[in-house]
């Protein structure tokens, strides 16, 4: 069974996660991490749950501000990541990268509007009737008849699809500008300037081919959609491929799979979190700008901080599984929330092996590294440790996701933490008292999940030891 | 003078090893250059050093990265497991030292 996983599966496996199109979407995701930890930090001290503190910071009169540094760090995350995804893909092919990720925030601005709304506004009488439509189309049907009525809109770029809704479409403007621009490099289909010219002169037109067909194809895109359909191509993308993934990926089940996959891959000696990440990383982004959004609705419409979150909730919008989320229950400690083991291993371990591994565990476990421990323990291919290892993040990840649908834990409202941030901390500050205190729960759990297990090893190890001793 | 560099997923539980690896080869008087980096980056890094080692985590990426190693006619292998987990400095410095016949 093993070997058949590991010589048939594994690699099968490895090859999806190795294939140009996942490196590229897991590599050119990374780029938005700056800026969506940044943003969050600004939307945490403009938003801080405590209110004598969120006082202060309003009478400073620094909040407009803040929350304009906001908007414009985590709110273009989807800009972002379509500039990362074609980069990586042509980076990692070897060609001249930046013009490919030039060429990709192109393709993913044709794909959305250049207006913000719609205002109808029929004159003849002289009664303005305005209304927001969401689309030229749809303003244009909803006039049809009225004499003499116009359908307006006012040119801008439409945040709505900058960040959360717009990354499926980020994604796919990237794939598809990575694949076609590296084509053409390797066919060698550019402009060449002839010997003399200067490299930085020439390295300029290199781009100019790949650009004129990248950039017609996504216009042709657009004009097929919106003849057709009547709406921008991002709206049909969202509509068709994020919001199911998102979907999936916020549900129960989703998040149980990828709650298994991620210590079953780490069994297997593989870094499980990396693996699965390239799934899940995506979408628990998407639905962290999604419930930012909603927040943001809420607060601009006068709503408090709580009612705000509380909101998110009640929003189809909304999710659970969210980037904070998953750095607030997934590895804390490390993947398989093996910190009861550590703390069995320094405290309750009887034999050499055990002792030495605890002691080197304890302090990378704070911050939610645990190499030490899935190597010299070890964890790793090691089945008589496997049951624990699934069940804690199960046991911890089940219990947040419900104690979130059912209210006690707030809904994650854009401001996240590293994963490196210590458990308890990252709870407290990513949501509040109640994700902080569901950690702790989890971090003991972890012990009693760990315990009877963790003594059969120690059992074992002791008895080598003794053995060797004797000998 | 070894130069060594390390590469793991992020290139942070593999900054303990460096510490140990250090250690060792003061100990047994070697003069090194250890660093470790996020196992994407290894392209930069390549320019000039001794070996290159990966972490077991990452080691499914052996093959691919083996071939970015030798491009550059640098030696590269994945760190044994237990010599890992126990962050074994001695072990992993001769290991590399091997690779690198030095």
């Amino acid at each position: 069974m093993g070997d058949f996983v590991q010589n048939t599966i594994l690699p099968a496996f490895m090859k999806f996660v190795n294939t140009r199109g996942v490196r590229a979407i897991k590599d050119g995701m990374m780029f938005t991490m700056p800026l969506i930890i940044v943003g969050a930090v600004y939307l945490l001290l403009f938003q801080l749950p405590i209110e004598a503190a969120a006082n202060f910071i309003t009478s400073l009169g620094i909040v407009p501000f803040l929350s304009h540094g906001y908007t414009s760090t985590f709110q273009i995350i989807a800009m972002v990541c379509a500039v990362g995804v074609g980069y990586t893909w042509a980076k990692n092919d070897g060609w001249e990268p930046l013009s490919a990720g030039v060429i990709s925030l192109a393709a993913f601005l044709i794909l959305i509007p250049d207006y913000v709304g719609t205002v109808v506004a029929a004159g003849e009488d002289g009664v303005m009737a305005a209304s927001a439509a969401d689309s030229i189309s749809a303003a244009q049907a909803s006039i049809e008849g009225v004499e003499g009525a116009l359908a307006l809109t006012t040119p801008g770029l439409n945040k709505t699809w900058l960040a959360g809704q717009g990354m499926i479409g980020a994604i796919l403007a990237g794939l598809l500008t990575g694949l076609i621009y590296s084509a053409f490099m390797k066919k060698d289909i550019r402009i060449k300037m002839p010997a003399g010219v200067p490299d930085g002169v020439a390295a300029a037109f290199t781009g100019l081919i790949p650009a004129a067909v990248i950039c017609t194809l996504f216009v042709v895109i657009y004009g097929i959609s919106e003849a057709i359909s009547g709406v921008t191509p991002i709206e049909l993308i969202y509509k068709w491929i994020q919001s199911p993934l998102q979907g999936v990926g916020d549900s129960l089940p989703g998040v149980i799979i990828f709650e298994t996959l991620i210590p079953l891959l780490w069994f297997f000696g593989v870094h499980g979190a990396t693996v699965v990440g390239s799934v899940a990383q995506p979408i628990a982004l998407m639905n962290q700008a999604d419930n930012a959004a909603i927040f943001q609705r809420g607060i601009d419409a006068g709503l408090s901080r709580d009612a705000a979150i509380a909101a998110i909730g009640q929003d189809p919008n909304g999710h659970i599984f969210t980037e904070a989320f998953q750095n607030c229950f997934q590895a804390i400690s490390g993947s398989g929330i093996t910190i009861g083991l550590v703390v069995f291993m320094v405290f309750f371990a009887k034999s050499a092996q055990m002792k030495q591994v605890g002691k080197l565990g304890l302090g990378c476990g704070i911050f939610n590294i645990n190499e030490p421990v899935l190597f010299g323990t070890p964890i790793v291919l090691n089945p008589k440790l496997l049951v624990p290892f699934i069940i804690a993040p199960l046991f911890c990840n089940i219990g947040a996701y419900i104690l979130t649908q059912v209210g006690f834990i707030p809904y994650t409202m854009g401001v996240t933490v590293p994963w490196t941030t210590p458990p308890i901390l990252s709870g407290l500050l990513a949501m509040g008292w109640q994700a902080a205190l569901w950690q702790a729960i989890a971090l003991v759990a972890s012990f009693f999940i760990y315990m009877p297990f963790a003594k059969s090893v120690d059992n074992d190890y002791l008895a080598m030891e003794q053995a060797q001793e004797e000998a | 003078m070894l130069t060594i560099r390390l590469f793991c997923a992020a290139g942070m539980s593999t900054s303990l090893l460096v510490r140990k690896m250090e250690e060792a080869a003061a100990a047994e008087g070697t003069e090194v250059d250890i660093i470790a980096f996020p196992v994407g980056e290894m392209d930069q890094h390549l320019d000039g050093i001794d070996v290159a080692l990966l972490g077991p985590q990452v080691g499914y990426m052996k093959a691919q990265m083996q071939k970015t190693a030798a491009a550059k006619g640098v030696p590269c292998d994945v760190i044994p497991m237990a010599d890992y987990g126990m962050v074994n400095g001695k072990n992993v410095l001769a290991f590399a030292k091997k690779l690198a016949n030095k």
